[in-house]
């Protein structure tokens, strides 16, 4: 419990009905105000709600009603017709830096057309960053990449779409230049793991903790690497991960 | 362990995988892009999602909308989704009840309904009396209910399936508003402590 500020048994007693969408508009924003610095009162709701909901599941019919299957083809048609917008909108900014925050999560969701034009992007951004200071190492290492030893792999998604880029060198120095994966709430981070070894069984090691906002990330991993990770981890990463993979590579 | 296939070093991208998947894994892939991952939250939570929505605006077509309208704003903001605030199914819930008590309280949608109510009972129907043999989650909930006062439930599912503020229920009942007001508060807590002990929540 927090001491922001005193628990107020007027508002208190809203919270039954916050929970129930049952207050008018005034209401409304007052418990909406004191929920902010209240984390018990914060708390309850979360349960009421949470039982509220389970009040959906009472009516006989609600349970197993099927999702209707001609609304789910306007959603699908919905999100097609943002990702057409896009890829468009992903063409104008082609030349833009690969900082932009709002630049990246607009292209987040991209088409294969898309997202050759967004692997240009990165190209574009990786020949800045070797231009820049952190010359040597990824020099280094785009040079390696372009030798049998060396090489670029793409960490994608289940379905397949390309989520950021590893630059791998021999020596087992890796660089990875995030294209896609948003940014985390900031109790969670991005964390990298190498499966190293045998490809059937590999043994799989933490190769970092990424943060939530990840843009560039460097690791080094020590034996023969078969695939890389990500996962969402909470903030300060995990020593074995419990979650699926948000991203994989396999490094063949 | 890092859920990766063995054979593969790839994660689930078969549609058995997905239906296998938790929401939380779901909602991670969402994160990362995964339209598949939303079609199968939408066919795990879509058809309830529609049918609260089309009970509290007694609309099919409004109901429709409010379903499309927070899929898409999954889609968009999955983010919005905290894991440690309760689980993907009470958020979807929460944002279709939501979303349809703010349409239903837009002044032409309740004009539309009153129309409708006129040839209705303004009482909620009769669907939670009806006895089903199978032990449902709904049928878990239906005996949580139960539990209440009947001035409890009154209050609750006038409410929650009526759309109504608790001030509109105190007018419909002709109960004082902090009779309402209380009524709801301990019939939910205690809808709480049944849920918790038929197991339907944590």
């Amino acid at each position: 419990m927090s001491d922001a500020r005193a628990p107020d048994p007027e508002l208190d007693a809203l919270l039954g009905a916050y929970a129930l969408d049952a207050l008018d508009a005034g209401e409304r924003a007052r418990v909406d105000a004191y929920l902010e610095g209240n984390p018990s009162a914060r708390a309850e709701v979360d349960e009421l709600r949470e039982t509220a909901a389970a009040l959906a599941l009472a009516p006989v019919a609600a349970a197993n009603e099927p999702a209707p299957p001609e609304l789910w083809g306007r959603i699908a048609s919905t999100i097609a017709a943002e990702q057409t917008a896009a890829e468009e909108t992903a063409a104008e900014q082609t030349v833009a830096p690969a900082d932009d925050e709002l630049a990246r999560r607009r292209a987040r969701r991209t088409s294969t057309s898309a997202r050759v034009l967004s692997v240009v992007a990165v190209a574009a951004a990786v020949v800045a960053v070797v231009l820049g200071a952190q010359v040597l190492s990824l020099h280094r290492q785009l040079n390696d990449a372009k030798n049998p030893g060396g090489r670029t792999v793409a960490l994608a998604a289940p379905n397949g779409a390309e989520l950021a880029r590893v630059v791998l060198a021999p020596d087992g120095s890796g660089r990875l230049v995030n294209e896609h994966l948003a940014t985390l709430p900031a109790n969670r981070t991005y964390q990298l793991w190498a499966m190293m070894g045998d490809k059937q069984h590999p043994t799989v090691v933490s190769a970092g903790v990424l943060g939530n906002d990840l843009r560039r990330a460097n690791f080094k991993v020590a034996g023969p690497l078969v695939g890389l990770a990500v996962t969402v981890e909470q903030a300060g990463g995990v020593v074995v991960s419990r979650q699926q993979p948000v991203a994989t590579a396999s490094v063949a | 362990m890092v859920g990766v296939n063995e054979t593969t070093g790839r994660p689930a991208t078969t549609e058995a995988e997905r239906r296998s998947a938790s929401d939380h894994d779901l909602a991670l892939w969402l994160g990362a892009g995964d339209e598949a991952a939303l079609a199968e939250l939408y066919r795990r939570h879509g058809g309830p999602c529609f049918s609260l929505a089309r009970r509290v605006l007694s609309d099919r077509v409004l109901a429709e909308e409010v379903v499309q309208e927070i899929f898409l704003r999954l889609w968009r903001q999955p983010e919005r989704f905290d894991p440690t605030r309760g689980s993907m199914r009470s958020f979807l819930f929460a944002q279709a009840h939501g979303r349809a008590v703010d349409l239903l309280r837009a002044e032409t949608a309740r004009r539309a309904r009153e129309e409708r109510d006129a040839f209705r009972s303004p009482t909620v129907d009769d669907d939670l009396e009806r006895a089903v043999a199978d032990l449902t989650e709904g049928e878990a909930v239906r005996r949580a209910l139960a539990t209440l006062s009947a001035a409890e439930r009154q209050v609750i599912e006038l409410a929650y399936f009526g759309g109504h503020t608790y001030r509109e229920v105190a007018v419909l009942l002709e109960q004082p508003e902090g009779t309402v007001k209380s009524r709801i508060r301990s019939g939910l807590l205690r809808l709480r402590a049944a849920l918790i002990d038929e197991g339907v929540t944590e």
